[in-house]
C-alpha cells in the first residue's frame, strides 16, 4: 500500500492537538453546591502538576483513530498489485534547474527525490525516465527501479530551455496514452491542475535573477576603427540591482562597465575601441549582497569576424540600385541577377543581399532579403502600404543605433511575418518592417521597405541604418555564434572546447547524427581544413526569469483512467471505517444536554 | 402582599385545613385540640364521685338510677394549638438561589401557618441559623397576622452555617408552651445532627414533622463531566472531584440512601415525613401531599 497524495500525511503531526480539549477539560471548573455532604466520598486529591495527571478515556483512543484514519484518507492509499507498478518520472533538466538553492542546485534536489521514490519502489515496478532538454521525450523506457536510478543519477541539467507549452501536452498525452500509474513531476515550475495520480515535486521558489540576454560584437569598419561590444543585460528582479560587466578577451580582461539596472529593466552596455581578438567572454558580477542564483546566464560568449573579407554578393533584378553601396568604404560588392545566383553563389562571399529576389532555401550565409518575393523562406509579406512609417522599434539592437527613427521614413512598406522565430526590430502601425534572427552561425535579416538606393547624407537616417544592418549582418561573417541546443555542424570529427574548460561535450546517443549544443561556450571546429570558433550561448531570456517561472497547466482530468485502472483505491473503505467507528462513538458516548 | 403562590383560591382551600395532632396539646384558651385537662367540651372523658359543689347538669342520672349513687360526667379539654415552625435559614438553602429553595421553603412554612391562623390557633416562625439575632418571631395569632409572618420572612436575611441541635435548643429556651413542631430543611448535614435536634423536640413535647425540601439541582446536580472544583455554599469548603456519569449515578445513589435514613429515623420515632422539591406545585404539595402523610386532618 502506498499513498499518492504524501503531503496529506504531514496532517499526522497535527494528531497531538487532539489531547488539547482533554487537558482543557482536565481544569477544573468551579461550582458552587449546596452541601458537600454527599460529594466528599467522590472527592479527589488535588494535583501538584499544573497539568495534572492525563486521563485519557478510550474514547479519545477512538477519536485517535478516527482523525488518523482521516487523514489516511486524505492521503489517497492506493493498493496496489504485486505484478507491477507503472511508473514515469519526469526530471526538468532545463537550465533553470541549475538555479541554486541555499547552495544546492535544484536539478540535485529534484534528482534526490526520484532516486528516493525509486529506492521505495517495489522490485516489479517498471520505469519509464523523461528528460525535458535537448527534447522533452523519454530518456529510459520500461526499466527496472535499479536501473532508472542509475539513469537518473548520470542526468545532469543542461544550457538549455524547455518549451512549457509542449511540456504540459506531453506529460497528458503520455499519461493517457501510456497509462502510467504514478507520474512523478520533478521541475521548478509550478505545476498546475492534473490529479493526484500525478505527484509533482516543485523545488525552487522565484526568484530574482539577473541576466545577460545579447551580446553583440561588432568587428569595426564601415566607419568605426576598433572593434565594439554590446551587452544587453536584464534585471528580472524586484529591486534596482547594481551590475558591472566585465568583456574578457581570449581569457584577458579587455574592459569593465558599471551601472544600475532598475527592477524589471534591461541595461546596455557598451565596449568601444578595443583590439580584436578571436573570441570574447562577457560576464556580468552583480554587486550585491544577495547572490545571483543562476550563473549560467551571467556569461556570455561571442566570436569576432575574422574580418577576412567584407565582399558581398548582391542579388537583384535592378542592378543599380545595389551598385550604390560601392559607395560605402571598404565595401565590395558584386551584383548579380536572380537567374545567375546559383552560380555566383559557389564564390563564397561573406553577405548575400536579395533585393526583390529570394532563394528557394535559406542560404547557408549571412544574408539580407529587401522585400523578396512571396515565394521566399524567410518571411511571409503583408499588403503594401505607403508612407505608414515606423510606429516602434527595439532601441536596444545595433540595427537601430545611432538612427533618427522619427526621420526614418520609408515611402512604401508591406509588413513582414516571418517564417521562423525572429526577432522584430521595426514595426509600422501594421506590424513588423524589419526583423533578425540566427540560425546555424548565421545571421539573417529582411526588410519591408526598400533602403537602397544608398544616398549617403542626403538620406541619413535611411543610410545609418543600411550601414548598421551591413555591419550586423558582417558581424556574422566567418564567426560563428548560435544558441545551445542547436546541432553543431562539426567536420572533420575535431570538437574541443576553448572555453569555459568545464563545459561538457554532447551526450552519446542522444542524437548521433547531429547532436545538439548542450553547454554554451566557445567551440573550435575544423570545416574544410580550416579552423572556425564557434560561440554557443544558452539564449532564453524566458528562462532566466526566475521571478515568473512558466507554470506548467496540466488538464484537470490527466490521469484519472490510468489512475483507475493500476491501483485500488482505498480513501472509500477508509472513509466507510472511519463512519462505522464515528457510530461507535455515538453510541458509547451519545451527546446529550447538560442537566441545568 | 402575599407572594405569587398564594391566589385566593389557595388561601380558601388553606383555610378549611387544620392540622392534625396525634397527642394532647397544652393550650392557653378554648380552642379545637383536645388538652391534657378535664374541661367542657362534648368528648367524655371519665366518671368521678359527686362532691359537693359540682355543677349539677353533669350528674349521671342513669347511674344514679341504677346505682343510687351520685357521679358526676367529666369531658376533655378543647384547647389551641401551638404551632412552631422551624426553618432552615442555613447557606445551603441558598442553592441554587435563595428563591428557588429558601423561598420556597418559606411559602411552605407559610401555606401551613396559614391554615394554623385560619382556625385560630398559634403560629410561631424559628429560624435555624448559627448565632442569629432576631431569629424568632412573635407569636402570631388570627390570620390577619399572615401579613406580620410574610414580612419577618421577607427582612430576615438567611446564610451561613447551622447547628441544628444547637440552634433548636437555643429556640427551645424561649418556648414556654409545647405543641406541634414543623420543621422545613434540607437536612444536609450530619445524620446524628439533625437526629439530635429532631429527639430535643421530641423531649420537650413536640409533635414533630419534618419537611424536607431540596432543588431539582440537588436531586441531580447540573454538573459538566470532567474535573470540578465543587465549594459548598454553606461553610466555603471546596474539593475537587472528576465529574463522570458513574459519578453521578453514585451520587443519585448516596441522596436516595440519605433519604431512605431519614424516613426509617423519623418512621422510628413516630414522626411525619415528606419531601417536597421545589420544582413541584406547592398548592398541590400542600393540598395533596400532607394531608397524606396524615399532618392535616
Amino acid at each position: 500500500m502506498e499513498f499518492l497524495n504524501l503531503p496529506a500525511l504531514y496532517a499526522l503531526g497535527a494528531l497531538p492537538l487532539l489531547l488539547l480539549p482533554y487537558l482543557v477539560r482536565r481544569k477544573p471548573r468551579r461550582h458552587v453546591f449546596s452541601s458537600l455532604l454527599l460529594l466528599q466520598a467522590f472527592a479527589t486529591r488535588p494535583e501538584k502538576r499544573f497539568w495534572g495527571r492525563l486521563r485519557l478515556p478510550w474514547l479519545f483512543l477512538l477519536q485517535l483513530i478516527i482523525l488518523a484514519a482521516l487523514v489516511a484518507a486524505a492521503a489517497d492509499p492506493v493498493w496496489r498489485s504485486a505484478s507491477g507498478e507503472r511508473l514515469a518520472i519526469f526530471l526538468d533538466n532545463s537550465a533553470s534547474m541549475q538555479a541554486l538553492e541555499e547552495g544546492k542546485p535544484r536539478f540535485d534536489r529534484a534528482r534526490e527525490e526520484a532516486l528516493r521514490v525509486l529506492r521505495n519502489a517495489a522490485p516489479a515496478t517498471r520505469v519509464d525516465v523523461y528528460l525535458t532538454v535537448p527534447w522533452t521525450g523519454i530518456a529510459g523506457r520500461d526499466l527496472e527501479p535499479a536501473d532508472a536510478a542509475a539513469l537518473v543519477r548520470n542526468a545532469q541539467a543542461y544550457d538549455l530551455a524547455e518549451s512549457g507549452a509542449d511540456y504540459a501536452d506531453l506529460v497528458e498525452r503520455l499519461i493517457e496514452e501510456r497509462d502510467y500509474h504514478r507520474i512523478l513531476l520533478l521541475t521548478d515550475r509550478p505545476v498546475q491542475g492534473g490529479t493526484r495520480t500525478i505527484q509533482n515535486a516543485t523545488f525552487g521558489r522565484p526568484r530574482g535573477n539577473v541576466a545577460i540576454t545579447r551580446f553583440d560584437l561588432d568587428p569595426g569598419g564601415f566607419g568605426s576603427a576598433g572593434s565594439s561590444a554590446r551587452l544587453e543585460v536584464a534585471n528580472f528582479s524586484l529591486r534596482e540591482r547594481r551590475i558591472e560587466a566585465v568583456l574578457f578577451g581570449e581569457g584577458t580582461r579587455v574592459a569593465t562597465r558599471r551601472k544600475r539596472v532598475p527592477a524589471g529593466e534591461s541595461a546596455v552596455f557598451e565596449f568601444d575601441d578595443f583590439a580584436a581578438r578571436a573570441y570574447y567572454e562577457a560576464r556580468v558580477e552583480i554587486d550585491d549582497a544577495e547572490p545571483d542564483p543562476l550563473a549560467l546566464d551571467n556569461r556570455r560568449y561571442a566570436v569576432a569576424s575574422s574580418g577576412a573579407t567584407s565582399s558581398i554578393l548582391g542579388v537583384s533584378p535592378r542592378p543599380e540600385a545595389l551598385e550604390s553601396l560601392r559607395a560605402v568604404p571598404g565595401l565590395d560588392i558584386a551584383v548579380t541577377p536572380p537567374e545567375d545566383y546559383r552560380t555566383a553563389a559557389d564564390e563564397k562571399y561573406g553577405l548575400e543581399i536579395f533585393h526583390f529576389a529570394a532563394p528557394r532555401e535559406l542560404p547557408q550565409n549571412n544574408a539580407l532579403f529587401i522585400l523578396p518575393p512571396e515565394d521566399n523562406p524567410m518571411v511571409r509579406l503583408g499588403a503594401p502600404e505607403a508612407d505608414k512609417g515606423v510606429s516602434s522599434w527595439s532601441d536596444v539592437h545595433p540595427l537601430t543605433r545611432y538612427v533618427n527613427i522619427a526621420m526614418l521614413r520609408p515611402r512604401y512598406t508591406r509588413t513582414l511575418e516571418p517564417r521562423l522565430p525572429a526577432r522584430s526590430i521595426l514595426n509600422g502601425p501594421s506590424g513588423p518592417l524589419a526583423v533578425v534572427f540566427e540560425r546555424n552561425g548565421f545571421r539573417y535579416a529582411a526588410l519591408g521597405f526598400d533602403p537602397l538606393p544608398f544616398l549617403g547624407r542626403r538620406n541619413l537616417p535611411m543610410s545609418i541604418f543600411t550601414l548598421n544592418v551591413l555591419g550586423w549582418l558582417r558581424g556574422g561573417m566567418a564567426a560563428v555564434n548560435q544558441s545551445t541546443g542547436v546541432p553543431l555542424e562539426l567536420a572533420g570529427d575535431v570538437r574541443q572546447t576553448l572555453t569555459p574548460a568545464a563545459a561538457g561535450a554532447p551526450p552519446e546517443g542522444t542524437a548521433p547524427s547531429r547532436p545538439p549544443v548542450l553547454f554554451q561556450g566557445v567551440y573550435e571546429r575544423f570545416r574544410n581544413g580550416k579552423r572556425e570558433l564557434v560561440a554557443v550561448n544558452f539564449d532564453a531570456p524566458r528562462e532566466s526569469d526566475l521571478l515568473h517561472p512558466v507554470p506548467v497547466v496540466l488538464e484537470a482530468t490527466a490521469g484519472q483512467a490510468g489512475k483507475a485502472q493500476g491501483a485500488r483505491r482505498l480513501w472509500p473503505y477508509v472513509i466507510a471505517i472511519c463512519g462505522l467507528l464515528l457510530a461507535l462513538e455515538w453510541f458509547a458516548n451519545p451527546p446529550r444536554r447538560e442537566d441545568g | 402582599m402575599l407572594p405569587p403562590p398564594f391566589s385566593r383560591e389557595f388561601l380558601n382551600r388553606l383555610e378549611i385545613l387544620r392540622l392534625k395532632t396525634r397527642k394532647d396539646v397544652l393550650g392557653n384558651n378554648p380552642g379545637g385540640y383536645m388538652g391534657p385537662r378535664r374541661g367542657t367540651s362534648l368528648e367524655f372523658a371519665d366518671y368521678r364521685r359527686y362532691a359537693p359543689g359540682d355543677d349539677l347538669r353533669y350528674l349521671d342520672w342513669g347511674v344514679l338510677a341504677r346505682t343510687d349513687r351520685l357521679y358526676v360526667k367529666l369531658f376533655r379539654e378543647e384547647v389551641d394549638l401551638f404551632v412552631s415552625v422551624f426553618i432552615d435559614a442555613s447557606g445551603s438553602m441558598l442553592y441554587p438561589s435563595s428563591d428557588e429553595k429558601f423561598g420556597r421553603a418559606c411559602h411552605l412554612g407559610l401555606a401551613l401557618a396559614y391554615a394554623v391562623l385560619a382556625n385560630n390557633d398559634h403560629v410561631r416562625f424559628h429560624m435555624l441559623r448559627r448565632d442569629a439575632e432576631e431569629d424568632a418571631s412573635p407569636l402570631f395569632r388570627g390570620r390577619h397576622r399572615i401579613l406580620d409572618a410574610v414580612r419577618f420572612i421577607r427582612d430576615f436575611a438567611p446564610g451561613g452555617p447551622v447547628d441544628m441541635e444547637a440552634s433548636i435548643a437555643r429556640h427551645l429556651q424561649r418556648i414556654r408552651r409545647p405543641g406541634k413542631a414543623i420543621v422545613i430543611s434540607d437536612f444536609l448535614v450530619e445524620q446524628r445532627d439533625y437526629e439530635r435536634g429532631i429527639r430535643l423536640l421530641q423531649a420537650s413535647r413536640f409533635e414533630v414533622t419534618l419537611l424536607q425540601v431540596l432543588s431539582r439541582a440537588e436531586m441531580a446536580p447540573p454538573f459538566p463531566r470532567g474535573a470540578l472544583i465543587v465549594e459548598e455554599n454553606e461553610s466555603r469548603n471546596e474539593i475537587r472531584l472528576q465529574w463522570t456519569d458513574e459519578v453521578r449515578r453514585r451520587y443519585v445513589a448516596t441522596l436516595e440512601r440519605r433519604l431512605e435514613a431519614l424516613k426509617i429515623f423519623c418512621h422510628r420515632q413516630g414522626i411525619d415525613v415528606s419531601l417536597y422539591v421545589t420544582d413541584q406545585n406547592l398548592a398541590d404539595y400542600v393540598l395533596k401531599i400532607l394531608p397524606g402523610i396524615g399532618l392535616f386532618q
